[in-house]
């Protein structure tokens, strides 16, 4: 019960945080106030909370998906704001603006709210059970503490690096998690068969996905060792925009200094 | 232009017969167990895995081999859209309740 918990809450709170600790550092390096993303953690945890308690409401609209559209619609909500948060992070003039703080609490909010829900459902589904409870809650508390290094880690490792490189490594962070996003959106609309399934390779052999290595790079890159084609194609056409958006924005920012 | 339009017609057309007759397999949880623990699915074929949580505290389908993942409320039902998969074994387990709650996917 105790290993259960904290793989459980470490899976779900490595996701967030390590979007979290990104747009931290983008903040830190642009010399703003990191407390809106603060703001977005505590307004995500209380959506997670209504969210886990509609789910069941949620699972059954369009025809029983109803949860895999919902989810992919969030997925695809993040995606959008951090493609924005990148456009609008290469541009001097408004890096500081209310859009952009408005944008980076959005991201926040829904990836905090996508991944609270499971830890709260999975939570609720023992809280009455006596003799787990202290297993439950110590397991809850270690996931969360470990996926809250992680993040921090990676805040500190992102912060060290010379501006210049930093930003660079930024941006590349924010196009890989947000290409995850839509790696995941796909997925879930494989499941709610709106896109069609299928496997495009199997790489399970050399790295499984329940491996350590395997959640790291779920965790940030969304792997998965059984992909669906659609879930490919959608991937890269996520990854390439956002790529080339960046590109043609930090080629204009350039030019025009 | 107008072949396009007459391709996405017809594959619109396409996916809804494939729609309509896409085989059921049921799966029910009971105190935290997979009944039947073992289930034989079209090899394939996309289906549709109909899971019935019979519990009354959620929990989650996964399979790292299926590549699928959802949470299941207590008393309630859940549709999984599964395939199609080359004829094999594929785990499935409660992610909730990993030690008691398994089970395999038998495609063939």
């Amino acid at each position: 019960m105790l290993l259960t918990s904290v793989i459980i809450v470490l899976r779900e709170v490595l996701e967030a945080a390590l979007l979290i600790s990104v747009l931290a550092a983008l903040r830190q390096m642009q010399g703003g106030s990191r407390r809106g993303l603060l703001w977005g953690v505590l307004a995500g945890l209380m959506a997670s909370l209504v969210m886990a308690r509609s789910m069941g409401a949620i699972s059954e609209l369009a025809d029983g998906v109803g949860q895999e559209l919902f989810l992919a619609s969030l997925h695809g909500v993040v995606y959008l704001a951090l493609l924005c948060i990148g456009v609008l992070a290469l541009r001097e003039s408004s890096s500081h603006t209310l859009l952009m703080g408005v944008l980076m609490v959005t991201a926040v909010a829904v990836a905090v709210s996508r991944e609270g829900e499971e830890v709260f459902l999975y939570i609720s589904a023992f809280q009455q059970n006596d003799e787990v409870r202290s297993s439950l809650y110590s397991g809850s508390l270690i996931g969360l503490g470990i996926g809250a290094s992680a993040g921090a880690l990676l805040y500190y490792a992102l912060c060290l690096l010379p501006p210049k490189w930093g930003y660079r490594m930024i941006l590349l962070l924010l196009t890989v998690v947000a290409g995850a996003m839509i790696l995941q959106a796909s997925g879930l609309l494989v499941q709610a068969d709106y896109l069609p399934g299928g496997m495009a390779w199997d790489s399970s052999d050399w790295l499984p996905e329940d491996s350590v290595a395997g959640q790291l790079l779920y965790a940030m890159l969304g792997y998965e060792a059984t992909p669906a084609p659609a879930q490919l194609w959608a991937y890269s056409g996520a990854v390439l925009l956002m790529a080339s958006v960046l590109l043609w924005q930090w080629r204009r920012s350039r030019s025009a200094s | 232009m107008l072949r396009a339009v007459i391709n996405g017609t017809l594959l619109l057309m396409l996916s809804a017969a494939c729609l309509a007759d896409k085989p059921v397999v049921e799966l029910v949880i009971r105190d935290h167990l997979f009944y039947p623990s073992q289930l034989k699915v079209p090899a394939n074929a996309k289906f549709k895995l109909r899971v019935d949580n019979q519990d009354p505290t959620p929990e989650e389908f996964e399979s790292y081999e299926l590549n699928r993942e959802k949470v299941i409320l207590g008393k309630r039902r859940a549709i999984i859209f599964i395939g199609p998969l080359a004829p094999g074994v594929y785990p499935f387990f409660g992610e909730f309740n990993p030690k008691t709650a398994q089970g395999t996917m038998i495609a063939e």
